[in-house]
């Protein structure tokens, strides 16, 4: 596993007061969250919630309307899809290029310290897609795109990593190291936000949830916090329960 | 899409009501796609700027009509487009095969119109009546109401040349749906219509060469009278007030038409494919891939037998992916007989300009032909239209460690390389007939490549701020009119200055900077403004 950046302790990613609209249409609305080092949050909402808009525009591919992004106290600016990796619902590659000359692009990109190879051939043999190193990214299906975009931001080794329906397209083998190494990426102090419509799938793995609709916030906690506050067993049914 | 257009064929129950349908569908899907573009125009400000060019151009022709303000146009142009003209049609119909089965204008009408189950026919004739109204605005602004006034000629002749053009665009797209049958048939078939109508382009150039250098040639008679009743000898008869010439063109016209819809009558899913096809060239060369060679319908590449690796940082990437992208974009065989044409090109233009040195030239023509170096300069550097949005919302391409307007940089001097070497096969053709003159062609390289550096940084910033790829269409093409309009003349005058220096290669030098430092400020520019907001931008170029 790759463990670049050096995570400080007590980090924490915070989004205050979030909004953006699309011609007059309110996308995400004065939305708040935090999410802290070694924590995994799912973010959840039905269609057209904001998800997609909150992930983006947290991870610096969209200017917000207002609101603030912060690291460590420390105000991002439009570079900080320096800072957060984020591995978008649509697997986007470039066509020319092999699997490999992907990981390359990404380590000489950010001058990754020497011995990122073996960080990169770990990556794509746990995804089951070294074999397939040399081929162009063109003759990719959708789920080896999606895996080689996960390596890639695995790769980067950014404090924060963003992950948009990531197991859409996976394969059961890749779903489950998918699992495995977000663990692994907690446990070494990242800060990781998922967004998924898989509700059993996050169950077990994330520490908090954070529900939003319509672009607000209706529900943030800790899943024990959540079952609480909403008498339900599972957070599929604090999903309902809080979107209906 | 398939099953719906196969559903045509051979179908005889209750056609009228089906085509009554399928008329309205259409008519309401102009409508609306019209209405709801002057909806946008209206609402977005920035919309609405990108149209005040256009307001302005007419303003002007207006004043210019108001003040009898006449444009001069040498009378020896006319000359040599009557000349080259019968060539031109027949290089359009060799590149119609390619574009010949595109019917339709996007992925939606592909998928949507083509669902109607609408005969190809009634597809064809849509078109040509849903082009008209717009047609029929510019003609009337333009053709009758401004432009004679300002050309100093009358609405007649404006009318006179306008319908054979107009019957020579019907005469090339049924040519286009006749190549593109041709090639459905078999490949080698289309190869030989590419080859043959090049052939005849070819022939029907070499009346024109006396004319370009002045040397009679009495044994090009023969071919001569051949290309006047060529379809492009028809065109320029027709544009002089001869009926007859437009009736035969358009007798050609209609018989040609005809006989493309008559092939492809049953070629629905086949041309819906072709669309699709030719959809996704348009966004793999405006992505700054290789257009030709990518996507699943095309031929497959060469699989990458080892992936490579590359010491360059930070930006540097993108100069090696660039590399390997040119590398891999084409098939080295017609890669080869590209970059030979264009060698070839280069020894012909060193030809005639030996030839013309030897024959002592009008100072006109030396004139014409310095202004046409300039607008070929000027309009290779252009580039609108190339897309910046698949790389803008790319993850990948945001995982890099210096700011965005310095990986654009490197990006558009990188490709800037890779694009200039067909240009620079033309000039050694040229070096080679001219050795004497090399380092005026190393010259004439470098300032064409600085004004592509700057053409490709204005792209990028009207890119900025006109994501939207309709808009900066149309943007970019007023914005071209406006600085050819500009640059043409102020190109030519500083060139003609310069050869009359004792060091005109020096001098000739001196816009270089200028075009540089330009483009540099505008990728600055541009990439400030995208920096943290590519996904949004990316996602408006779509619309």
């Amino acid at each position: 596993m790759s463990n670049h950046a050096v995570v400080p302790s007590g980090a924490v990613l915070e989004v205050v007061k979030l909004s953006k609209s699309y011609r007059g249409l309110k996308a995400v609305d004065s939305l708040s969250f935090t999410v802290k080092r070694g924590e995994l949050v799912a973010l959840l909402g039905p269609n057209g919630a904001g998800k997609s808009t909150t992930l983006t525009c947290v991870a610096g591919y969209q200017k917000p309307d207002s609101g603030a992004v912060r690291w460590n106290n420390r105000e991002l600016g439009s570079d900080r899809s320096r800072h957060i990796a984020l591995v978008p619902e649509t697997p986007e590659v470039f066509p020319l290029l092999t699997i490999w000359e992907h990981l390359v692009f990404v380590a000489r990109g950010l001058d990754l310290p020497a011995g990122w190879e073996k960080d990169a051939e770990a990556l794509l043999e746990r995804f089951q897609i070294l074999e397939q190193r040399d081929k162009l990214g063109e003759a990719l299906s959708k789920g080896m795109r999606q895996k080689l975009l996960v390596a890639c931001a695995a790769l980067a080794g950014t404090e924060v990593m963003f992950l948009d329906e990531p197991m859409v397209g996976l394969d059961p083998h890749a779903q489950r190291e998918l699992r495995q190494m977000m663990l692994e990426l907690k446990s070494a102090g990242r800060a990781l936000m998922i967004s998924s419509h898989l509700i059993t799938y996050l169950e077990g793995l994330a520490d908090r949830a954070v529900i939003i609709k319509a672009g607000r916030l209706v529900a943030d906690g800790t899943l024990d916090e959540l079952k609480g506050r909403y008498g339900s067993q599972d957070l599929e049914e604090i999903f309902f329960e809080a979107t209906t | 899409m398939m099953e719906a257009v196969g559903r045509g064929r051979g179908v005889a129950r209750s056609r009228s009501p089906r085509r009554r349908a399928q008329l309205a569908a259409l008519l309401y899907l102009q409508l609306r796609g019209a209405l709801r573009k002057w909806e946008l125009v209206a609402r977005d400000p920035l919309r609405r700027l990108a149209w005040a060019p256009y307001v302005a151009s007419a303003l002007w022709l207006i004043g210019a009509r108001v003040f009898r303000l006449h444009l001069q146009i040498p009378g020896s142009t006319w000359t040599y487009i009557d000349a080259l003209l019968p060539a031109l049609v027949f290089l359009l119909i060799a590149m119609s095969r390619a574009g010949g089965g595109r019917l339709y204008q996007s992925r939606a009408h592909a998928h949507l119109v083509g669902g109607l189950g609408v005969p190809i026919w009634l597809q064809i004739a849509w078109q040509h009546l849903q082009r008209l109204p717009v047609m029929l605005w510019n003609f009337g602004l333009f053709g009758v109401v401004l432009l004679p006034s300002v050309l100093g000629v009358g609405p007649v002749r404006v009318v006179e040349t306008v319908v054979p053009i107009l019957i020579a665009l019907t005469f090339l797209g049924g040519a286009g749906l006749v190549g593109f049958s041709a090639r459905l048939r078999s490949p080698r078939l289309g190869q030989a219509w590419t080859v043959t109508a090049l052939a005849i382009a070819a022939v029907l150039a070499l009346p024109a060469l006396p004319l370009l250098t002045g040397v009679p040639m009495p044994g090009l008679q023969p071919l001569s009278e051949a290309a006047a009743w060529s379809p492009g000898g028809l065109i320029v008869m027709g544009a002089s007030g001869s009926l007859p010439a437009d009736l035969v063109l358009a007798v050609l016209a209609l018989g040609v038409l005809a006989l493309g819809i008559a092939l492809t009558r049953n070629l629905g899913p086949e041309l819906a494919e072709a669309s699709y096809r030719y959809f996704m060239l348009v966004d793999s060369a405006r992505a700054g891939g290789n257009a030709g060679m990518s996507g699943a319908n095309m031929r497959l590449r060469d699989p990458v037998q080892v992936s490579t690796s590359t010491a360059l940082k930070g930006a540097g990437v993108l100069v090696w992916k660039t590399w390997l992208e040119f590398k891999r974009g084409g098939t080295g065989r017609w890669r080869l007989v590209t970059v030979g044409f264009q060698l070839l090109f280069g020894v012909v233009v060193g030809w005639v300009g030996l030839t013309l040195l030897d024959s002592h030239v009008s100072s006109s023509l030396t004139t014409l032909l310095i202004a046409g170096a300039v607008l070929s300069m000027v309009a290779i550097g252009f580039s609108s239209g190339r897309q910046f949005g698949p790389l803008l919302r790319n993850p990948v391409f945001a995982l890099n460690r210096d700011p965005l307007a310095k990986r654009l940089l490197a990006l558009l001097l990188t490709r800037q390389i890779t694009e200039s070497i067909g240009s620079l096969a033309t000039f050694v053709g040229m070096a080679l007939v001219l050795p004497a003159f090399i380092p005026l062609i190393l010259v004439l390289m470098l300032v064409g490549r600085a004004v592509a550096i700057g053409m490709l940084g204005l792209d990028l910033y009207v890119f900025a701020w006109l994501p939207s790829a309709t808009d900066r269409t149309m943007a970019m093409r007023i914005i071209r009119t406006l600085i050819l309009a500009v640059v043409l003349p102020v190109g030519t005058a500083f060139a003609l200055w310069a050869f009359r220096t004792p060091v005109p290669d020096l001098v000739l030098l001196l816009p270089v900077p200028l075009f540089l430092f330009l483009g540099w400020r505008l990728v600055e520019s541009a990439g400030a403004r995208l920096e943290g907001n590519g996904l949004a931008v990316a996602i408006a170029e779509r619309r």
